[in-house]
């Protein structure tokens, strides 16, 4: 998970906090703006309610007032003329009273003051009516003069006076009523305006607040988004430059993304490839084992397995591409796979390498079969050549010899000396094909490795090489000789040959001075073995070694010419060299070298 | 017919001459049978083929085996007589022209009594011959048992 995204995350929580209480206390302002506007609304109304009552109130008073105005004057006018004319408003004013009474009493009834005033200006309207009744029935039947005396004493102008300061009074109150109401609507008024203003003010804040916490999210958010875009470059810098071809593959196995290496691999955009089934995208198109191979893949990556395997894609160039491929499946926190990361890294240099060195251990092995055939083969040949000649050899000797045994008075010195030939001839081949065997051997047989006393060795060797030369004088030496690490047979041979060597060329001195020593110099131990016999001319140096090569008669030195190409093979096997200094008649050395015990555990040839 | 007591396998009419005239030489007088196979080596120690008529008479007090032989090879002669038991107590000697054998071991481990290579040189031929001749004839005690056992049988 990004870092970032905790950021964002608690910059999404605040604009939402701010957010929800923006509206909240939007709405709030605007529920209470509603509610006032109503309740403005509402008591406007009332107030204007209120101005109709009153005038309506003030029209019936003085509706009232003209009706007892008009009673007073169409009882008078009758009195006077005797007209029954003159009553007529007075029957209209009557009902007029009597409706407008009722009317202002509906229209009073809230108000005590009012109702009272009004019971008082009924009371004296009924005193009104009575007193003009009385006035018109004493007219009618006392005649004029009764009646004119009765309204003569005043009382229907003073009851007319008392109803027109009753109704002033009335008047006056519902003029003073008005003017409270106007003003309470008016300070209603006031109050709805200043909660308008203070809620209107709210709400510019709060939206105001939502807005500044908005605009710091969205400038989070647009660093967030920089930051997140600058990972992601890098990651794509990465995703991309990498040598490994890596991709994205979603639950149901279609390809959502490929790198570059592994796009120009194939020479395509991710457009053309992204979608498709991932078995069948490019990489595999050259091979259906490679697209069974992937659905294999695909389906037990599905099943939770991260897979690898060795799979190989078609290069432009017509190579075949190797690749240690793995598909590893991406669970969600739910644990549910949602996709597959596809990696491949290409192994064909190390592919080629191994198989490369399997294809040369293979040619060793089969070389080595052969060799060993090869070994057989010359083993079985040996045998025979050593069996099938041996067998006639001993057949020539036996039987010149048995002739001469048997018959050799019968011919003269000439035929034994000449039969004599024969046998020494067939003895000494012989001897040629043992020696050629055994050098044979030497280069084939299995070294059988141990420590080797060579010091030991020496001296034995030298024992039974003394007991053959009896008679002889001999001045040996032979000092602190180590251990070697070798196949003691084939050392022994060696210096068994070496050392018959020194005796066999020191016939004739008296002492024989034979030396064995041993130097170690630069990891090798240097062994020499020193004879004063007869030496050998430098110049013939390098031909000492090679097997039939004899630097001196066989009248005067016996031997088949092998026993220093024997010695040369030993040592070679055992990883060292071999050479030799001498002077005709002063002797000569013979070198060789043996690594030192530790190292020539290794040496084989 | 006379007791062989010797008998010896050899393909090299040479070499069967040289050896009988090596024992002889060394006045061993033992009547020695030369067969030239292995064939013929097994024919006569069971008594088959052209030696049929070979009833009741001992078997030889050892037997001087050559390897290479033609038909059966000395080292299997030496196998069939080891696992037979009549036959398994007669001295085998094997006398070979090589000391490049690869059956050394083997020949051993068949229960071979003794392993002996010639030589060329005719005296150290002669005087090899010559002791084995010795050795297993006069100084060697067969087991008298097993003798007499395989010649009832056969």
């Amino acid at each position: 998970m990004l870092p970032a995204s905790t950021d964002l995350e608690r910059s999404y929580r605040r604009v939402r906090v701010a957010a929800v209480s923006a509206l909240a206390v939007s709405c709030f302002g605007l529920l209470l703006l509603i509610f006032v506007s109503y309740r403005l609304h509402l008591s406007c109304k009332d107030a204007e309610q209120w101005v109709v009552n009153t005038q309506e109130v003030l029209q019936d008073i003085e509706k009232m007032q003209v009706a007892a105005a008009e009673v007073i004057v169409g009882t008078r006018g009758f009195v006077i003329a005797g007209d029954e004319a003159f009553l007529e408003p007075r029957v209209s004013a009557a009902r007029q009273i009597e409706a407008d009474g009722e009317r202002l009493r509906e229209l009073v009834k809230d108000n005590p003051v009012q109702s009272r005033s009004l019971l008082q200006l009924q009371g004296l309207l009924d005193d009104l009516m009575v007193f003009g009744n009385r006035a018109v029935a004493l007219r009618r039947e006392n005649g004029f003069a009764p009646a004119a005396a009765l309204i003569k004493t005043g009382r229907g102008l003073r009851l007319l006076k008392e109803i027109r300061q009753v109704a002033d009074a009335m008047e006056a109150e519902e003029a003073r009523l008005l003017l409270i109401r106007q003003g309470k609507a008016e300070e209603l008024g006031r109050l709805a305006t200043g909660a308008l203003l203070s809620t209107g003010l709210l709400v510019i804040l709060a939206i105001s607040m939502a807005a500044w916490v908005a605009m710091t999210h969205i400038q989070e958010r647009l660093q967030a988004e920089e930051r997140l875009e600058q990972l992601e470059r890098r990651y794509r810098a990465i995703f991309d430059q990498t040598f490994e071809f890596i991709g994205l593959v979603d639950s149901e196995g279609k390809l959502l993304e490929a790198n570059r290496t592994a796009l120009d691999f194939i020479g395509q955009t991710l457009e053309s490839v992204v979608g498709r089934p991932f078995w069948e995208t490019p990489w595999w198109s050259h091979s259906i084992a490679e697209q069974q191979r992937m659905k294999e893949a695909l389906r037990q990556a599905v099943a939770g397995e991260l897979v690898r395997t060795e799979t190989n894609c078609l290069a432009p160039d017509g190579r075949l591409i190797y690749f240690d491929f793995s598909l590893k499946p991406v669970r969600n926190e739910k644990g549910e796979i949602v996709l597959f990361i596809p990696e491949g890294r290409d192994i064909t240099t190390r592919k080629d390498a191994l198989e490369a060195a399997q294809l040369s251990a293979a040619e060793a092995l089969a070389r080595g079969v052969e060799l060993e055939e090869a070994n057989k083969e010359l083993e079985a040949f040996s045998y025979s050549v050593s069996h099938d000649l041996r067998t006639p050899l001993r057949a020539i000797h036996g039987f010149a010899t048995s002739f001469l045994e048997d018959y050799g008075q019968q011919v003269d010195e000439e035929g034994r000396r000449r039969l004599g030939i024969v046998v020494s001839g067939a003895s000494r081949m012989g001897q040629l094909i043992d020696d050629l065997l055994v050098f044979s051997r030497l280069g084939r047989t299995e070294m059988q490795m141990s420590h080797v006393h060579m010091q030991a060795l020496v001296e034995a060797i030298f024992a039974e090489l003394q007991a053959d030369a009896a008679g002889r004088c001999f001045e040996f030496k032979a000092t602190a000789l180590p251990f070697v690490s070798g196949d003691r047979a084939m050392i022994r041979q060696a210096l068994f040959n070496l050392l018959s060597n020194a005796v066999k060329f020191t016939r004739g001195k008296d002492p024989a001075v034979i030396e064995v020593a041993c130097q170690s110099k630069g990891g090798e131990l240097v062994f020499s073995i020193k004879d004063n016999g007869a030496g050998f001319d430098m110049k013939y140096a390098n031909k000492l070694f090679c097997p039939f090569q004899r630097l001196h008669k066989a009248s005067e030195y016996e031997g088949t010419g092998i026993g220093l190409a024997i010695v040369q093979r030993v040592i070679q096997r055992h990883g060292g060299k071999v050479w030799a200094e001498g002077m005709i008649g002063k002797g000569a050395t013979v070198y060789f070298t043996f690594l030192t015990a530790g190292e020539s555990s290794n040496a084989r040839s | 017919m006379q007791e062989v007591e010797i008998l010896l396998v050899e393909d090299s009419p040479e070499d069967a001459e040289l050896t009988v005239s090596s024992l002889k030489k060394h006045h061993i007088t033992n009547k020695v049978l030369v067969v030239e196979d292995g064939e013929e080596a097994l024919d006569f120690l069971f008594a088959r083929g052209k030696f049929s008529e070979r009833v009741g008479i001992e078997q030889p007090k050892v037997v001087l085996l050559d390897l290479k032989l033609p038909k059966v090879s000395g080292m299997e002669v030496l196998q069939v007589m080891k696992s037979e038991p009549a036959l398994r107590d007669i001295p085998v000697v094997i006398l070979t022209s090589s000391q490049e054998s690869p059956d050394l071991k083997k020949a051993y481990r068949l229960g071979v009594n003794s392993y002996v290579v010639k030589p060329v040189d005719f005296e150290s031929f002669a005087s090899a011959v010559s002791s084995l001749g010795m050795y297993w004839l006069l100084l060697n005690k067969a087991p008298p048992e097993a003798i007499s056992a395989s010649s009832s049988r056969l």
